[in-house]
């Protein structure tokens, strides 16, 4: 009877190690909001050569510098369901912002444009609502919903990186 | 007793002696190591441009890219007979117009001082290049002390400004025969009273969508410079007017628009937003700008310089100096340099798709 006892309580115990460990596992695997494109991941911050291995050809792209082009200069590459804006930082060029803007892409949650406020929130009940945008924070991303200035439907979705506290 | 011949003197004589050479050649050693902005990125010798024109100028226009890439002062002499000069550079924020303008006060007193407002949006300078642009070229006075001080970078330091030396010491592995050239000799003229030429077209093509923000208030600095703008002109009999250039990007939106009218009534000034009379101005952005609708080329901008050359002359009379024998060589001198580039540039751009100097630039 004692070692019945004994036994169960091992199995508690491992099990309740186990679930932890499994907790653990699960919160460090999602650190940060990607944009996830054909089973691979797209990162604020990655380099855009590796990016554009993943998105493939742009459909169009332009250099958005406002004056002089220097070492701060943007570049926008457009595609049919989304938008990445590199920055250069030295001489590498980064991805600074990816924005969904059709339907046919949507976000590891499951939202995409079109979508309506109420699943937004379903999706992100933590998000902080502002004038119809939806403002996210994970580790060093955020995520930035609009739903328009009537708050009604999903317009865009921004991956960019988190404001510095 | 001293071992050196002449006592404590001649010590003093040694040491200040070489102390003296030390000074020149650190000085030298400067003036090889700034930057002299005169293959792909010209936009840093405007400032100090401005110094070398000896004329006065009844229009002074002031602002970012917006302003010298839209705005063409010699087509406003051609046609108006308007002299003109345009103290912009890249990326110049406010605070820095405010300064560049305080400073040209120094100089001359327009009649009409014209402000693009398009940087009211822009919180904060970019990079710290934007802000040497700015600075380098600007002489020493109270105005450049302060514009530095109101817009630094946290990074940068007032001591590299003082001695730019410490900034520019680790250009060594990078200077060119320019760098050598025009530390003891005086640059060629890159603008044209402060104008960027640019005779390439690149058809207007679809931007990206901008990301909505909650709030679309301009900063607080940026207000209250403007308002010290406005304080600046009505102290001086100036009359100011603000406008807002057709570059397309970034978006003008609406929010900003209400704030730069509500400012221009409560303080009893023109504002002209050009983006709304594009087809008035005959802009067509498949010809009239040279990177897909950012800026205009030098055929839009010479219509948009038409367009509101007529506009500023008939509401502020001012004047047609045509008739006045040494401007009119100086302008005219000017205006002949102008069109000579200008069919250059597109000749270059016709043969070749693009234009060789500032291929590098955009690359």
């Amino acid at each position: 009877m004692r070692a019945g006892k004994r036994t169960v309580a091992a199995v508690l115990t491992a099990l309740m190690a186990w679930s932890v460990s499994f907790g653990t596992l699960a919160a460090e695997q999602k650190t940060k909001y990607a944009f996830v494109y054909q089973e691979q991941q797209v990162e604020v911050g990655m380099a855009a050569d590796a990016a554009f291995k993943i998105l493939g050809k742009e459909k169009s792209s332009k250099v958005l510098v406002n004056c002089a082009d220097d070492s701060g200069s943007e570049k926008a590459y457009i595609y049919d369901n989304f938008e990445i804006i590199t920055a250069k930082q030295g001489k590498k060029e980064v991805v600074k912002e990816i924005m969904l803007t059709g339907g046919e892409v949507s976000t590891e949650e499951g939202i995409k444009v079109g979508d309506l406020p109420s699943a937004v929130k379903k999706a992100y009940p933590e998000a902080k609502e502002e004038m119809g945008l939806y403002t996210v924070t994970l580790g060093e991303t955020q995520l930035v919903i609009d739903c328009g200035l009537k708050d009604d439907k999903v317009v865009t979705i921004t991956y960019l990186a988190a404001e510095k506290k | 007793m001293s071992k050196y011949r002449g006592g404590k003197w001649g010590r003093y004589g040694i040491l200040t002696g070489g102390l003296a050479i030390f000074l020149c050649a650190v000085y030298f050693l400067q003036l090889v190591l700034v930057p002299k902005y005169m293959g792909t990125v010209i936009e840093g010798n405007f400032t100090g441009e401005y110094y070398r024109d000896s004329t006065r100028h009844e229009l002074l226009i002031v602002g970012n890219c917006e302003s010298y890439e839209n705005i063409s002062p010699m087509k406003l002499w051609e046609e108006y007979g308007i002299t003109s000069y345009i103290r912009g550079n890249s990326n110049q924020l406010i605070s820095q117009s405010y300064y560049l303008l305080r400073e040209a006060l120094r100089y001359e007193k327009p009649k009409v001082v014209l402000l693009n407002i398009q940087a009211m949006a822009v919180a904060e300078q970019s990079s710290e290049e934007y802000n040497r642009m700015v600075f380098d070229g600007m002489k020493w006075s109270r105005d450049k002390l302060e514009g530095i001080l109101s817009s630094k970078l946290e990074e940068e330091s007032l001591a590299e400004y003082l001695f730019p030396i410490l900034r520019y010491h680790s250009r060594w592995s990078e200077l060119s025969g320019e760098d050598l050239r025009y530390a003891f000799q005086e640059k060629p003229l890159k603008s044209y009273n402060g104008y960027y030429l640019r005779a390439d077209i690149r058809p207007y093509s679809e931007f990206p969508t901008e990301r909505r923000r909650s709030d679309y208030t301009f900063p607080e600095k940026n207000m209250r410079y403007l308002q010290e703008i406005e304080t600046l002109c009505r102290e001086n009999g100036i009359e100011l007017v603000l406008m807002k250039a057709p570059s397309l990007y970034p978006v003008w939106v609406e929010p900003y628009e209400e704030q730069i009218i509500e400012f221009a009534e409560k303080n009893g000034i023109y504002y002209v937003n050009t983006l709304l009379y594009a087809d008035e101005i005959g802009l067509d952005m498949s010809t009239d700008t040279y990177d897909e609708g950012l800026h205009l080329n030098v055929y839009g901008a010479e219509k948009l310089s038409v367009w509101l050359g007529k506009e500023l002359k008939e509401r502020y009379a001012l004047t047609d100096f045509r008739g006045e024998e040494g401007l009119a060589w100086v302008y005219n001198r000017r205006l002949e340099e102008y069109k000579k580039e200008k069919a250059e540039q597109k000749e270059e751009f016709e043969q070749l798709g693009y234009i060789s100097k500032y291929t590098m630039q955009e690359e």
